[in-house]
């Protein structure tokens, strides 16, 4: 053990709580705006997507507004425009606040976040023009698709540099999650890469590689920054330590050893031994995400304070677990095989996305503009309203989906006319769309808020760097 | 739980395992099947240029959000989607192996059985409700082209528009290549040879005594 | 900033029990010591043994060729074939090797041989002229579904078909193939062998006078 003396000399000479903030704004303001404006972009899309199913004819003109391709330009925007750049965010912050070091590679970030600009672009674009994958669940043109594993290398190198240069040692709960997602997101996007991009598989394995990619990035990889993101604020919000280390290592790998395996639906044309296998692991996932919550849940129980931003990190883990139960419900067979092809894994699948990976990531986006550029009061003021505005449109979302799909189970499994079981699905799709268009006023209510932002921290950079400029002539 | 370098070499293993079992033994059981002699004749075949040609503008229109391709083999989806259910050898000559999940519209695996006439394919595509009452389906008239008819006569390839569809005097809808591509494609979706792991009790010849499947039907 | 060493927040730090955080920083979280619920390791147990049991019933022996509904291979229902249909289906393998180069898979023929699709010598009552023409070859015209057909002939098959059988499974087959339209009668082995034994001391082709000439009755029972 340290001596007194010893540890101040050490404290000291680490950088402060200011400093690092400061370091860490510029590689993150861009990923900020890049995250927000696809945020708003995709809702808009989806939202758009939500009236189709109801009312066909809208848009129907355009081919470039097709109903397929709106849904997968709005499925990249979302995980590759919001999810990814903002999990990068909340992992630099994490590494940096713990390590107590500044963040590596800044430059490199720098490069990396407009590298994986030009992807996503370039990305959405191709998918408007045509170029889907035919896989829903892992819409990503080769080309993007390689642009993005460069410029995620490119990201997530100083990630590791800041981690192996941390001045405090010892390791948070955090740190396993983030070390885990960042290698889960640089793998998958390699080896779809490879296996997907260079056509290298035959037949059904397309379709088995494309639903165990697409459920590794979205569920176990962009999962596990979210539960980073609930792990490190929570606790520090509540100003209590985390409830549990041993089941926090427990959830840890259950989450990736179970996790990993789920995600490939019963009703594809597999052997039945793929998807059983996963439909058991989906099951076992459950139990991970289960561990997470009692964690997180004990551990806000305890608290005596309350913080503005920690509400949405609360009803974010409520998300997690009730989308992994949802999930569990539909992969095993008794329970599931009312459900398949309905609406109901879009349900679940709104649960995690918008509602976990969502309201976790935009509390922690929240809370560090708030530690960034506090007192400002805007953040606080539009934070409450974008919450309530985006719970609403998220249950809404999801319990359109849900309904539907039990009126679809009920009627698909009988012989009735396929139409009808349609026509009887719409009023459902209403209450969805409802739910979508508020989900995108409250990302609208984001863009403004964070517009609001720079153009304050604007002037007032604009207004420090004239008065250097001034300084500067005056003192020749 | 202390070393970053020991975590990573555990999520290493745990990325090893996920994708030996998941990727690797699939791969090794079915990746490389080539076409197999089932019920008396070569099976898959190989589309013909004109359907690949429409697969891609299947691919291209996302058509798989709303139709899934895979029939599955219990009693609610055989009466009405096929006659047995998909299975791997029938994606052998997919690519991409558009599987779908979801039927906001009906499945589409036997659709070359269930509906072959050229016309109402070409119909339900320029505007499913006209053939369909009540369809969620959009229209995709940028398949088509509409035109003046020239001459006075219209085209022998022009659609056959009910009046309700609103079509003003002297212009006609001419199907573009993409549209007949995509209806080559979609009448050779079948499903209806008996496989080994997906029998079907339909005889070849018309002996009425032929092919009872264990004297029950397949049904379960 | 204040280093703080050691400080135990909320519960007791017992002996010999392993710490997340030896240090723990001010303002930045930490892990606490409460050691996992029984009811985990419970729920782990009952989810492990469940999905063993989920496996049984739904992995399928981890066969490839296994698709749900089916529990094991054994489970997919192989189809009983009745005698006629098993020799039809052989019959279309033979046919596919031999006949379809000239009268086409579907049928309908080529500049070399007529149609057999709906060709009355085909769906005749009676198998005698159709296995002579198979069996011994066929020279000059000869008019089918109405059309003349003045070909160079057709081969003899007897010797290259020498199997009873497959002879009479490729005559059952065009004879009955529902694509076709045809459900006339089947020709059994037997059959055949008949109509060899007649015809043993014939080496020309056949020519469609002559086998017009043939009573075309259907035989009474299957065996002559």
């Amino acid at each position: 053990m340290m001596t007194q003396t010893e540890e101040k000399i050490t404290f000291a000479s680490m950088p402060q709580d200011a400093q690092i903030k400061s370091a860490l704004v510029p590689c993150m303001l861009p990923l900020f705006v890049l995250g927000v404006v696809s945020l708003a972009a995709g809702s808009i899309l989806a939202l758009v997507a939500s009236i189709k199913m109801h009312a066909p004819g809208v848009l129907s003109g355009f081919e470039i507004f097709s109903y397929g391709r709106i849904r997968a330009a709005h499925s990249i925007l979302f995980t590759f425009g919001f999810v990814v750049p903002m999990a990068l965010c909340v992992s630099y912050w994490i590494l940096a606040h713990l390590g107590k070091v500044l963040p590596a590679g800044r430059p490199v970030i720098f490069l990396g976040t407009v590298l994986w600009t030009l992807g996503l672009l370039s990305g959405t674009a191709g998918v408007l023009c045509g170029d889907l994958t035919g896989f829903e669940f892992y819409e990503l043109p080769r080309y993007s698709a390689a642009i993005f594993a460069i410029s995620f290398i490119s990201l997530s190198v100083p990630a590791f540099l800041t981690l192996i240069r941390r001045n405090v040692r010892e390791l948070y709960v955090a740190h396993w999650f983030i070390l885990g997602g960042l290698f889960w997101t640089a793998w998958i996007l390699c080896s779809g890469l490879v296996l997907l991009g260079t056509h290298s598989l035959r037949g059904v394995m397309q379709s088995l590689s494309s639903f165990w990619l697409g459920n590794n990035l979205t569920v176990v990889a962009a999962g596990s920054f979210g539960v980073a993101a609930l792990l490190y604020f929570i606790p520090k919000q509540s100003r209590r330590p985390l409830y549990s280390y041993q089941l926090a290592a427990f959830g840890f790998w259950m989450f990736f050893a179970f996790g990993s395996g789920s995600g490939i639906p019963k009703t594809a044309p597999l052997p039945s031994w793929i998807s059983g296998l996963s439909s058991v692991c989906t099951g076992l996932f459950l139990l991970a995400t289960l561990s997470i919550f009692i964690n997180l849940w004990m551990t806000w129980q305890d608290s005596k304070t309350s913080q503005p931003y920690t509400v949405f990190f609360k009803v974010s883990a409520f998300f997690m677990l009730i989308g992994s139960a949802f999930s569990t419900v539909i992969a095993l067979a008794r329970t599931g095989y009312p459900l398949d092809f309905t609406f109901m894994p879009l349900a679940a699948a709104s649960f995690w996305n918008s509602g976990f990976l969502g309201f976790a990531l935009l509390g922690a986006f929240y809370t560090m503009m708030n530690e960034i550029a506090p007192h400002t009061g805007i953040t606080l003021r539009w934070s409450k309203w974008h919450f309530w505005i985006a719970l609403a449109g998220v249950l809404l979302i999801a319990l359109g989906h849900a309904l539907g799909g039990l009126v679809q189970s009920g009627k698909l499994s009988g012989s009735g006319n396929f139409s009808e079981v349609t026509r009887s699905v719409v009023p459902f799709m209403g209450i969805s769309t409802l739910g979508q268009n508020l989900f995108a006023l409250g990302n609208l209510v984001l863009l403004v808020c964070l517009t609001r932002l720079l153009l304050q921290s604007g002037k007032r950079q604009s207004a420090a760097f004239i008065t250097w400029i001034c300084e500067r002539r005056g003192n020749r | 739980m202390k070393h970053p370098p020991l975590i990573f070499l555990a999520m290493l293993l745990i990325m090893a395992i996920g994708w030996t079992s998941l990727v690797a033994t699939p791969q090794r059981q079915f990746g490389n099947q080539e076409s197999e002699l089932q019920d008396g004749q070569l099976y898959p075949v190989a589309r013909s240029g004109l359907a690949n040609q429409g697969r891609e503008v299947y691919r291209s229109q996302g058509c798989y959000y709303c139709h899934s391709q895979a029939a599955q083999g219990n009693a609610a989806d055989l009466p009405q989607f096929g006659k047995r259910r998909s299975v791997a050898a029938d994606f052998l000559f997919e690519s991409p192996a558009m599987v779908g999940a979801i039927r906001v519209g009906p499945d589409l695996a036997n659709i070359g059985e269930r509906q072959k006439s050229d016309e109402w394919h070409l119909l339900h595509l320029y505007k499913p409700q006209l053939v369909v009452t009540g369809s969620l389906m959009p229209s995709y008239p940028f398949l088509f082209e509409k035109r003046k008819i020239s001459g006075g006569v219209p085209s022998a390839q022009a659609l056959n528009l009910p009046p309700s569809a609103g079509l003003e005097k002297g212009f006609e809808i001419i199907p573009l290549q993409e549209a007949r591509a995509l209806v080559e494609y979609l009448k050779s979706l079948r499903t209806d040879i008996s496989l080994l792991e997906a029998p079907i009790a339909t005889p070849t010849t018309n002996n009425p005594a032929a092919g009872k499947v264990n004297g029950k039907a397949t049904e379960k | 900033m204040k280093p703080e060493k050691n400080k135990s927040k909320t519960t007791a730090n017992k002996p010999g029990e392993s710490r997340s955080n030896a240090v723990v920083i001010e303002n930045e979280p930490s892990a606490g010591t409460n050691s996992i619920p029984v009811i985990f390791f419970i729920l782990l147990a009952l989810g492990l043994f469940g999905g063993m049991l989920y496996l049984d019933r739904y992995g399928g022996g981890f066969n490839r060729l296994v698709y749900s509904p089916y529990a094991k291979f054994e489970d997919i229902p192989q189809p009983v074939l009745g005698p006629e249909e098993q020799l039809a289906r052989k019959g279309k393998l033979i046919y596919g090797n031999y006949c379809s180069a000239c009268h086409m898979a579907n049928g309908l023929g080529s500049p070399t041989a007529p149609p057999l699709a709906g060709s009355e010598w085909v769906t005749s009552a009676g198998h005698e002229r159709l296995a002579r023409i198979v069996n011994g070859g066929l020279t000059g015209p000869i008019k089918v579904k109405g059309q003349e057909y003045n070909l160079p002939g057709m081969l003899a098959w007897g010797q290259v078909i020498s199997s009873d059988e497959d002879m009479a499974a490729v005559l059952t087959y065009i004879r009955s193939n529902k694509d076709w339209g045809h459900s006339a009668a089947a020709v059994s082995p037997e059959h055949v062998k008949a109509v060899r034994e007649a015809t043993k001391s014939r080496s020309e082709p056949w020519t469609a006078k002559e086998l017009l000439e043939l009573p075309d009755a259907a035989p009474t029972s299957a065996k002559p």
